[in-house]
This record gives C-alpha cells, structure tokens and sequence, in this order.
C-alpha cells in the first residue's frame, strides 16, 4: 500500500484537475466580458497569492518585496515585446531576472532574522519601484509602457478573453502543483518542522537557510510569472501598479486565504476580487481609492488579531478540534447509551 | 566650493537628520520594549503634521497647537496598542504582528485621504523671516532652527524620563528582561502602551515640526517612515543613541547625494541599509531577539 | 509551629502539554526559612514559577496568608507581597545598580522608595561603593547580592530564593547565605533551593525533598542533614 501522504498528494492533483474542468467551463456559461474579466483577474491573483504564500506561510519570511517581483516579471513582457521580442522570451527574461535577484539579494538576507528580513526585502521592493519609475529610458518612467503583445502559439494568439482565462488559469495549475509537490515532498514536511524558528541557521544545520532561499527564490519567481501574464493581460502597465496598495492587496488575499492552506491563494483571490469588484465601489460611492486602503487595512488588521496564521487555516483548524471534540464526547456517551445506570452515577 | 558651502550642507543635512533620529527612536523605543517594528510610525509623524495644520488654521496659537498635536498623537500610539496590537501579541507571529503594523498604516493612510484630501496642505513657518538668517554666509531658516531646537528638547525629555523616572526604569527594565521585570512588579503592557504613546509622541513632534518645510500629504507618512526605519538599522536596532546617530548621519548622508543628484537620496538610504545589513547581519539587533529564538 | 504564611495545595502545572508538577503541596510560617531539596529537572524552578504566576496552574490552590492566589499575574503576586528570585542572574544589565534596585521598588511612592534605597545601599555595603556603576560590570557574586537586594527593596513577605549560590565563589556563598540568614530576624520568609544541599539544610529550620514533580518528603531540616538514606542521594554531590 502507498503511504497516506502520497495518496493525499495524488488526492490533491486529482482534486485541482477537478477544479481546472469546472474553471474550463466556465466562460461558456458567464459569456460577457465583465464576468470573464473577473474570472481572469481571480486566476492572477490565485497566483500572485500562491508566490507570496510560498515565501510568507512556507518559508516563513515576510516578504515586503512580492509586488515588486510581480512588477519584474510584468516590466520584462513589456519592454522585451516592445522592442519586438516574444511574449515567452520576455517571460523568461522575468524569471531569470526575478529568479537572479531573488537569489542574489536572498543570499545574504537569508541568514537575517525575521525583522530584517522584512527591512531588507522592503528596501528591495523599494529600490525596485525607484528602479521602474526613473529609469525613463528603459522602463517609460511614470507614463510606463503601453502596446504589450500577448502571448501566442504558432499563429493562435491570446487575446480574447476565454483563451486568456484559460492561459492564466493553466499557469494557475501549474503553480498549484508546484506548491502541491512542495507541501508533501521531503522539503515542505522539512519545513513544517522548521518555519516557526527564528534562526535561520540552528541546530537543524544551515541547510536551513538555503531551504528558505529555495523557497523565496521559488515564491518570486512564481510572482514574476504573475507579472508577465498581468502585463499582456492589459498591454499597458505604470509603476504604481506595483505599488503599496497592490501589496496590501495581496496580503491581504494570504491573510484570507491562509498561509498554507492550499485552497487559500484561489480563495483569498477571489475574496480580495469580489471586495474589489462589488463590495467596495458599493461602500465608497465614488472615492474608491482610499476607502479600499482603510478596507483593506481594517481586514488585514482585524485577521492577524484573530487568526495570526490567516482565516482559512484557522476555519480549518478550529473545525478540525471542534470535530475531534465532538468526536470524543460521542465516543464518551456511547458506553453510557448502553448502560443509562452508570450514566447516573457518572453525573 | 567653499568651506561656507559645505557648512550649509551639513547644516541642512544635521535638520532633516534631527526629524530621521525622532522617528528613529520611536521605532527603537517600540522595539526595544515590545520586539515589534510599528510600520505605522512614519503614518504617526503624518497626522502630527496634518493636525498641527489643521490647527492653525482654525487660528489656534503654538503654544496651544503643538502640545494639543503631540498629546493628540500620544493617544492614537496607545490607542494602535491598546485596540490592536495588545490583543494580537500573544497569539501572534513575527509575520502576523508586522502585518497588523502595516495594516495600521494603510488605514491612517487611507483616513488621512479621506479627511484631509489627496492635495498638499501648507502651514507658515512658525516664526517667519523675510529672509533666513545669515551667519558668515550659511543661511539658516528659523524653521532649521526650530526644527533642531524643537527635536533636541523632545530627545532631552525623553532622556530625561527613560533616566530618571519609575516609568523610564520600568521601560528599560522590560527592554532588557521582560520577565524579570514582571517579577519585579511592572505591568509590561501597561509599560508596552506608554511606548507606543511615547513613540507617537516622538514621531508628533517630527511632523509638526516639518510641516511648514514640506507639503504635507497623506503619503508623507511613509517615505519618512523608510528613513526613520533606516536611520535605525544604521545606528543599530537596539540603542537609542544609536538612533540618534543613525538618524544624523542619515541626514549628512542625503544631503551629500543631493550634490549629485536629488533622485538619489531615497536610493541613498536603501543602499545604507542593505550594506550595514550585509556588513553586520546580526550583531547590530541586539541580544533580545535571539534570546527569544533560544526561548528563554 | 509558627503560623502559615504561604500555603502550597495540591499544585498541578507544566510547561504546554507537558505537566511537570502533578499535586505538590507545602507550607513556609512566618519567619521560616523552608529549604526545597531534589535532584535536577525534579521540578524545583518550576514550583518556583508556579507560585510567582509566570507558569499558569492547572488545579491546586496557592494562598498567601489565606487569601488565594489563583488567576493573578506575576506583577500582581510581587505587590502582595511574594518575591522570586529566579535561577540565573538576572540583573538588568545596562542599567546602573542603583536603578536596578529602584527598579525592585516600582510603583512605591518617592519617599518610600528613596528611603528603601537607602537602607538597602546601607546593609550592602558593597552595592554602596558601586551604586552609580552599570549593574553588567559586576563580578557574578556582586551580581546575585544585587539580585537579592533589590527583591528586597519591596520588603516582600515571602521570598523565593532559586539556587542562589550557584556558580559563586565560596566567599561570595558565605555573604549570600549571611544575608538570607538575617532575613529570619527581619521576619521575612523565605523558600531557598539550594543545590548545596548541607549548606542549605544547616540554614533551613524545615526542608522538603521533591521528587518527579511531587513532595516525597518532610520534616526538620536537622533531622534530614543526620538522616543516612538522604545524604547518599543528594548530600554526596551537593556537598562538593
Ligand atoms: N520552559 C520549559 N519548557 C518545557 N519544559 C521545561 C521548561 N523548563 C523546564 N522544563 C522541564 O521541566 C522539568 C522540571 O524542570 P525544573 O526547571 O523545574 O527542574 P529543577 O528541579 O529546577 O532542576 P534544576 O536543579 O536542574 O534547576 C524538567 O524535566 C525540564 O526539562
Ligand atoms: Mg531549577
């Protein structure tokens, strides 16, 4: 017999397959384009959300840098499309350039503890966005970049809306199964162990700090991705959208989603989509933009209080104690139910 | 390029630095008593500013404005404490307990926007010229001059509390041994509160201060909020005069960059960061974080 | 007898899921000095920390002069009067003797605790010399006085003493155990640890042995130094 953590693994494939069917169907039944947008920016999300969770609930760090290396990814379509490149090389070039940097500023950052961690990758993130919004000659300054080409395979080209939902939700999979075979491979169990320790060196050895550099270079990447596709996605991007409030965004889509639930990034995105898409222009009436930060900020805020650890974990662990409560309170009656006498004395 | 124009470069760099030291030491203050980094610190410096415009506007005089902004800001840092962090710190993660301070900021951000608009807002400078004051050919603003007055006296009093009072002894207590100050009678939340305030406080007085230089927006906040963290990096996490220094050399630092150009400043100060990270990646935190990790 | 000060009954407590004292239960009079003997990880610092409110317990009852201890805080349970001196030397390191002993007086009005500073600066002379020196730069036996002294700043009624002797000099012992020993005449209880087991029996009027997180045994402290069957398993190696 195979082990229970393989079946679990190949539960979870077969359980996402499932998903991906349903998500195949779905622009033939929501045939309008609004529908269909919000299906796609949910997928994008979903992926944003999953790179940020790698490196936040797996790893452990808490990466002030995310939205930059998104901003990467979406910055190298569009600049290598423009200048005539195509759409998969510019993705590439966003891996390698998220992937190099990651690496090379995880190096040393990775023996930090957590407080730096968080001061250094929000430095990175800064000097990226300085990077993006000055560097007029590469990256259009703040008027950013505008006719990105999409991707395309042979002559078909991604740019109607279904093949687009179906693009970004096939590297959604992939994505998916990346941190599928993370969670239960050697590695992610390594981490279960290890994420709560603050030291990134101890007595497990020092592999432990390059765990966490596989797993922050891995998460980035996954984020670059992200950008390429968001960024062929609206053939126009600016600096700012790589800024605070998208960071915000997606953590809070983590802090919804769960820091390791593997339903969490899906979930959270579509939490964050719906907050942005319906709730909120419904609150604020017109002055969206700040009412959604204070939004934002209070869910954040109020989350972190209660369920540290994120809300679908923590639904998921309180149901799970509830469950095993009940269970043995059941377990507890059932002698009883046999004999009601002893029931009596019990009490 | 002459001596006089060196002089006033340091002048000016020594007056931004004197505000980077102020929120500087609220971070260190914060950290060093609760072990949280309060991202809301550069939004506290913020709402110093706003009100402190506000109130001048509606005619009120210094001597009432800048102690009403500063006890103002006092309360939102015990009420950040009180309302969110207190409840959360028990429970919470390193990650958790940042997210909480960065969720804070977006919030004061975000009502900042809402109440004072997106706009620039100004204030005259509190005791205005016609023109700067001219020693030997380095001009000098009075607003320099309240601005390094007005941050040395809120440096001077805090000295003064953390070294001379029950409740500074209690503070520096709880920094060094949480626990021991338990057994030694202090309520450390109680003392965690006060730090958070004082923090405000602190962070109230490098905003009203600076209003009159720089317009003011919602967005301020943040920006200076990087700086105060930086200058605190620099002078090491753990020590206020560290902060000091840190927030100082800051200042000199930017104001030397600007020679060549002024998008460089912001640059500037990441790149201290990360090389005094790298240089020193864990000795400048002190010893109470791996103490923590050891899990005494 | 002399009339119960602190009542220990039944105590259960632990460290998470871990339950490390399972019912311990004793008593210290007034005036007392009780020793709590036993070989290490019997339980000994955690008992210690149970009853000055850092470890919460889990049943069990702890009453300071009859009135219940139960839920309270640590800082709460030091204003009531019961002090721990914890294992290890926890001065404030950085902060100047004097302040670390005012630091013991927290929340007492000025007067009091500028007079208490006084007395205690006037009965540890070697503090005195050093008052305005940083508490970090004492030698380790300076450092447990100053420990000890600033518990005392509080004129607690009952104070917790957790191997105070450990690592000094034997100078430095002799002085410690003269000062918990005076502590009789000053009416303040005391429940000492003391891995040197002779020296702690010969100083204590009771003792009780502790053993896996429950009490085994009691009675006069003389009659346990005499008593064969316990030195061989702890007097042998504490007397080193
Ligand atoms: N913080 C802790 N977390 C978990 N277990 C602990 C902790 N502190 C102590 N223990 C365990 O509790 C048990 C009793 O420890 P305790 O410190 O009370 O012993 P002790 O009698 O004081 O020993 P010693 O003479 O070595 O000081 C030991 O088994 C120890 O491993
Ligand atoms: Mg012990």
């Amino acid at each position: 017999m195979k082990s229970p953590l393989m079946t679990k693994r190949r539960n979870q494939h077969f359980i996402w397959l499932g998903a991906v069917v349903v998500v195949a169907v779905l622009p033939l039944v929501f045939g309008d384009g609004y529908s269909q947008t919000v299906i796609l920016t949910i997928g994008l999300y979903a992926i944003f959300g999953i790179g940020l969770q790698l490196t936040m609930g797996t790893g452990g760090i808490l990466n002030m840098g995310h939205a930059a290396f998104i901003g990467i990814g979406a910055y190298s379509s569009a600049i290598v499309t423009t200048k005539g490149g195509n759409p998969w090389v510019g993705m590439l070039v966003g891996i390698v350039v998220a992937g190099v940097l990651a690496f090379v500023v995880g190096l040393p950052i990775l023996r930090l503890r957590s407080l730096y961690l968080a001061i250094a990758t929000l430095c990175v993130a800064l000097a990226v966005t300085n990077v993006l919004g000055f560097w007029t000659a590469l990256t259009g300054g703040q008027n950013g970049v505008t006719g990105i080409v999409p991707f395309s395979i042979g002559d078909f080209s991604f740019i109607d809306l279904p093949s687009q939902i179906y693009l970004i939700w096939g590297f959604l999979l992939v994505a998916v199964l990346i941190r599928i075979n993370l969670r239960y491979s050697v590695v992610g169990r390594e981490f279960e162990a290890i994420k709560d320790s603050d030291l990134a060196t101890s007595s497990l050895g020092i592999n432990h700090g390059a765990r966490r550099l596989q797993i922050f270079v891995i998460g980035s990447v996954i984020g670059a991705v992200g950008g390429s596709l968001y960024a062929t996605y609206l053939s126009a991007i600016t600096p700012d959208l790589f800024g605070f409030p998208f960071l915000i965004q997606i953590f809070v889509l983590v802090a919804l989603g769960g820091m390791v639930s593997l339903w969490g990034a899906p979930i959270g995105a579509i939490a964050v989509v719906c907050l942005h898409e319906f709730v909120i222009p419904v609150i604020s009436g017109g002055n969206a933009g700040p009412v959604e930060i204070v939004i934002f900020g209070v869910i954040l805020v109020i989350v972190m209080i209660f369920a540290p650890n994120g809300l679908t974990d923590q639904v998921v662990s309180t149901t799970r104690r509830l469950v095993k409560i009940a269970r043995r309170r059941r377990n507890h009656d059932e002698p009883s139910s046999v004999t009601p006498a002893s029931k009596k004395v019990a009490a | 390029m002459d001596l006089a124009f060196f002089i006033q470069l340091f002048v000016t760099g020594v007056t931004t630095g004197a505000i980077y030291a102020a929120v500087a030491m609220g971070f260190v203050l914060v950290f060093r008593v609760t072990g949280i980094l309060n991202f809301a610190q550069g939004e506290l410096l913020m709402v110093g500013g706003m009100l402190i415009i506000s109130f001048r506007e509606a005619g009120w005089p210094l001597y009432a404005a800048i102690p009403v902004t500063i006890a103002l800001v006092f309360l939102l840092g015990c009420a950040i404490y009180a309302l969110a962090l207190g409840p959360a710190i028990k429970r919470g993660t390193n990650i958790s307990l940042l997210l909480i301070t960065l969720g804070i900021s977006q919030v004061l951000q975000g009502l900042a926007q809402i109440g004072w608009g997106s706009a620039p807002r100004y204030t005259g400078d509190f005791s205005p010229t016609a023109h700067p004051i001219s020693v030997l050919s380095v001009s000098i603003t009075t607003q320099s001059i309240w601005i390094l007055g007005g941050v040395l006296v809120a440096l001077g009093a805090t000295y003064l509390v953390l070294e001379r009072t029950g409740i500074g002894r209690a503070l520096r207590a709880s920094s060094i041994d949480p626990m021991m100050a338990r057994l030694s009678g202090i309520n450390v939340r109680m003392v965690s509160l006060i730090a958070f305030g004082a923090a405000g406080a602190l962070a109230a007085v490098g905003g009203l201060l600076l209003a009159p230089v720089i317009g003011m927006t919602y967005a301020t906040g943040s920006l200076i909020g990087v700086k105060g963290i930086a200058a605190a990096v620099i002078g090491g996490f753990g020590s206020i005069p560290g902060a000091i220094i840190g927030g100082i050399a800051l200042g000199l630092l930017e104001s030397l960059a600007s020679l060549i150009s002024t998008g460089l400043t912001t640059g500037i100060s990441l790149l201290a960061v990360v090389i005094v990270l790298l240089i020193l990646p864990n000795g400048i935190l002190g010893g109470r974080r791996v103490k923590a990790a050891v899990g005494v | 007898m002399p009339e119960t000060i602190l009542e220990i009954d039944s105590i259960v407590s632990g460290y998470g899921e871990l339950e490390i004292l399972h019912g311990a239960s004793l008593t210290v009079g007034s005036g007392e000095i009780v020793a709590l003997i036993g070989s290490n990880g019997a339980g000994k610092s955690t008992l210690m920390k149970t009853v000055t409110g850092l470890l919460k317990m889990r049943s069990g009852e702890i009453r300071l002069r009859g009135e219940s201890l139960k839920g309270a805080s640590p800082e709460s349970i030091v204003r009531k009067g019961i002090n721990l001196v914890p294992e290890g030397r926890h001065v404030f390191a950085g902060m100047k003797v004097e302040d670390n002993l005012l630091v013991g007086a927290y929340g007492l009005s000025k007067s009091v605790r500028d007079a208490k500073l006084a007395e205690t600066l006037a009965r540890f002379p070697l503090l005195k010399e050093r008052a305005k020196q940083d508490a970090g730069s004492l030698s380790g036996g300076q450092q447990q006085l100053l420990v000890v002294a600033r518990a005392l700043m509080r004129s607690p009624s009952v104070l917790l003493l957790d191997e105070p002797s450990l690592g000094l000099s034997p100078i430095m012992v002799e002085t410690v155990f003269e000062v918990i020993g005076s502590l009789r005449e000053s009416g303040v209880s005391v429940l000492l640890v003391e891995q040197n087991v002779t020296a702690g029996l010969e100083l204590a009027d009771r003792a009780y042995v502790i053993e896996n997180g429950a009490i085994v045994r009691t009675g006069q402290a003389k009659d346990m130094l005499a008593d064969p069957s316990l030195s061989n398993s702890f007097l042998g190696s504490g007397a080193e």
